[in-house]
């Protein structure tokens, strides 16, 4: 368990009357825990995965394989063999918001019936992206994860100041030291820490197969989309249901545009064998880089196509430039 | 591509038809729920909703308004939006909505944006089922 240094709970969890935090609360925690040597971070780490592992919870953990090793012995075969352990280099692309719906998309999976899960991550320095990504995946699970069951807990590195990365400080509700969580004065809203670490274009692709110029008439231009997610899918030898989710993610966005952007764009398409990726330009600009990394509640009608987009998608990428709005989804 | 074919009337993308049982009106959507067909259907639909309003039910009974989804080859988020509204306005009204998803496009999108089990469900459904048997309009 993870107590509580304040009397008050940290970012609306619950407490119990010990002043510990109550299993089953949906309540999405966000802690940074920082370390200088391994073994010290994961011996604080071991009876807060132990707890996890007796109450039943999923249980993630991302750590190099030095300290996996270490872990295991220190859980013992019982309780190590409810942990998954995933590659904390694994599953990322160049898109820290799909990065973040990928994740977002899982871990509600994990936690649907009722159940709660808790994550262990350790960062570290990563040649293929910078500071800007991890701190941009940060604040995207902050906001995709708000109201999913789950303890995450991100383990930096420090400096020798013993002070993490400021993104560490932005991104994360409550600082961990041993078992003990603590308010983190330094965090900041996700809107806030995204609008200073802008969302950075998609790779550039080369000339598109096709390019589908759309107008107002929605009749119109999501048939062509279907035409084209259909046409292009299967040169791409895209299985049907795969077409399907294509031709749906894409009148998603064209969608997205007809209803609350101009009214017109265009949808450039590329295809390799098993892949297609299709990007919707217009000339509008979108509220926020992280629409649709959360569902709506059931009860409201509206406000589900990019939420839609983004699970049909295995990549789903928004960005603004001066020219516009661009959403780029590859399946 | 746009501008070069002639404009499709939505008709020819969504067709609708309904079939009545007793304290019961199925509309029977068939071919593509987009936001391009989402109009004709929404209005479909309101002209259903006014008839089952209209035919009152047996006292402490119910209306229920039936939405068939089972027929479209193709449903995005619009179409889930239409049914959640109709489903608000029938509860508001004190009525319900029962939908068939079937097992195709209508399914696959429901299920995936997890809105099923919030629904009233009419599924399975046998083909000699009467509510099948409607005609297009």
């Amino acid at each position: 368990m993870i107590r509580h240094a304040s009397a008050e709970p940290v970012g609306g969890a619950r407490a119990g009357p010990s002043g510990l935090d109550t299993p089953g609360s949906e309540q999405f925690r966000h802690l940074a825990m920082g370390f200088r040597g391994a073994s010290t971070v994961l011996s604080a780490a071991t009876p807060l995965l132990r707890a996890a592992v007796a109450r039943e919870e999923a249980v993630w953990v991302a750590v190099d394989d030095p300290s996996r090793a270490d872990l295991q012995h220190r859980l013992g075969r019982a309780a190590s063999a409810g942990v998954v352990f995933a590659d904390p280099a694994g599953d990322y692309g160049y898109s820290a918001q799909s990065t973040a719906a990928r994740r977002a998309i899982q871990l509600r999976a994990a936690t649907r019936v009722g159940g709660r899960a808790t994550v262990l991550a350790q960062h570290g320095p990563r040649r293929d992206f910078g500071s800007a990504y991890w701190c941009e995946v940060e604040a995207c699970c902050n906001v995709a994860l708000t109201g999913v069951a789950v303890t995450m807990i991100c383990l930096y590195p420090v400096d020798d100041g013993g002070r993490m990365t400021p993104a560490a400080y932005w991104n994360h509700p409550e600082l961990l030291r041993g078992d003990t969580a603590r308010p983190n004065p330094e965090h900041r809203l996700p809107e806030q820490v995204l609008a200073s670490t802008p969302t950075p274009p998609a790779p550039p692709l080369g000339e598109p197969a096709r390019r589908l110029d759309f107008g107002p008439v929605a009749v119109v231009a999501l048939r062509d989309v279907r035409a084209c997610a259909e046409q292009l899918g299967k040169r791409a030898e895209l299985t049907a249901s795969r077409r399907e989710a294509a031709a749906v993610a894409v009148s998603e966005l064209v969608s997205n545009t007809l209803e609350h952007g101009t009214g017109r764009g265009t949808v450039s398409w590329w295809v390799e064998p098993g892949r297609m990726i299709a990007e919707v330009h217009d000339a509008g600009r979108v509220r926020s880089t992280t629409v649709g990394l959360r569902p709506p509640t059931p009860a409201e009608p509206r406000g589900r196509g990019l939420w839609l987009a983004r699970k049909l998608s295995s990549s789903l990428h928004i960005w603004t430039d001066p020219t516009g709005t661009h959403a780029r989804c590859e399946i | 591509m746009s501008g070069e074919a002639p404009i499709p009337d939505p008709a020819q993308v969504l067709r609708i038809s309904f079939a009545a049982e007793p304290e019961l009106i199925w509309v029977v959507l068939h071919g593509a729920l987009d936001l391009g067909s989402l109009p004709a259907a929404e209005r479909e639909v309101e002209t259903a909703e006014r008839k089952i309003v209209g035919d009152a039910p047996a006292e402490g009974r119910r209306a229920t308004l039936g939405l068939d989804l089972s027929r479209l080859d193709y449903i995005d988020s619009s179409g889930v939006r239409l049914v959640l509204m109709v489903d608000q306005r029938a509860g508001a009204a004190g009525n319900r909505v029962a939908v068939r998803l079937g097992d195709g496009a209508a399914r696959r999108v429901f299920d995936m944006l997890e809105i099923t089990p919030h629904l009233l469900l009419a599924d399975p459904v046998a083909d000699t089922d009467p509510a099948r048997r409607g005609t297009s309009r």
